[in-house]
């Protein structure tokens, strides 16, 4: 086993048994090669533990130290109860940090909210703990229509 | 106060709001919104986006800028994802043209719009103030709050409501603007 591999194995463990990810599994990692796919499930606290909260993914993850990954193509989804897809963010490229249930980058992200609200940015942190998302800098918005249909007097 | 609306239907003031009594039917460019801000965040335990630094809302219409905008998003198992509430703080001002063309400016601390549909009843308000003065060529006036009714199409002016009219240039007048309710 090299030493990447050994990073994807702790990782792996890590995301398994973290009490602070709650039911967070690390669904696809094969323990070989320098790259691999992100594949993440969070679920909602008992007694909603069938249901599926939250689904990170990423196309590419590469092993960095202090147990992050740098992930390509990060897309996350956020479920309610009943299933519905509340948020997406999407982000080419940011630092992961299973074990702090973190994702940041200085790059750009995409945030979608329901079926109407389309945020993006630069320079974000993403923090699975509280839902949230932060973008530090050039935040754009669109609304859709008849979302707001704001009309001043 | 109901008086304030009495009284300008009275001197005829709708003609000269023109733009607050019949809303437009938005158009397609009307209805999508862009917003632009320093930062944001967004939680989702709250439902809340919030933008700060010079935050800037555009529409068809005009114009909002502020400080601060605080949007709150409905329970994620409502069908309508429209937002329920946003709240603008901190140097609010909004440029906008009525219908008649006029360029209307309009600021004060605070704005609050509010939506809800209750019973099959949409209800849809800008609520402004406190210092609200709404300035344009022909009229200024303030009230506390000043309650734009978005479905309604109508404008209460609350308390405190001081109007002026300013005569039209050219008129062999100074233009200066009279009182209408002080």
């Amino acid at each position: 086993m090299n030493v990447d591999a050994k990073k994807l194995f702790v990782a792996t463990l890590a995301l398994c048994f973290s009490p602070m990810l709650g039911q967070t599994q690390l669904q696809q990692v094969p323990l070989a090669g320098p790259a691999t796919r992100l594949s993440s499930v969070v679920y909602f606290d008992p007694p909603n533990e069938q249901h599926v909260k939250m689904r990170l993914e990423g196309a590419e993850m590469l092993p960095l130290p202090d147990t992050k990954f740098d992930v390509k193509k990060l897309v996350v989804r956020q479920f309610n109860l009943t299933g519905k897809l509340e948020a997406v963010v999407e982000a080419p490229q940011c630092i992961y940090a299973p074990m702090d249930g973190e994702a940041n980058s200085s790059g750009h992200v995409q945030l979608k909210l329901g079926d109407r609200i389309f945020v993006e940015g630069d320079g974000f942190l993403y923090r699975q703990s509280g839902d949230s998302v932060d973008i530090s800098n050039n935040v754009s918005t669109i609304i859709q229509a008849g979302s707001w249909n704001f009309s001043a007097p | 106060m109901k008086k304030t609306l009495c009284l300008l239907s009275i001197v005829s003031l709708p003609a000269v709001l023109g733009a607050q009594t019949n809303p437009a039917p938005p158009t397609a460019a009307q209805q999508e919104i862009g917003l632009h801000a320093g930062r944001g965040y967004y939680r989702g335990s709250t439902r809340q986006v919030v933008y700060c630094d010079h935050v800037v809302v555009t529409n068809a219409q005009g114009r909002l800028s502020c400080e601060r905008l605080t949007i709150n998003l409905p329970p994620s198992e409502v069908a309508d994802s429209h937002p329920t509430n946003a709240v603008a703080e901190t140097n609010l001002d909004i440029i906008y043209i009525d219908k008649h063309g006029e360029t209307n400016h309009l600021v004060a601390d605070k704005g609050v719009y509010a939506y809800s549909v209750i019973d099959g009843v949409t209800n849809e308000t800008f609520t402004f103030g406190p210092h609200a003065t709404n300035t344009a060529a022909k009229f200024w006036f303030t009230g506390e709050p000043l309650v734009w009714d978005n479905i309604k199409g109508d404008f209460n002016f609350g308390t405190n409501v001081d109007l002026k009219l300013k005569q039209s240039a050219g008129s062999g007048t100074n233009g200066s603007p009279f009182n209408l309710m002080k």
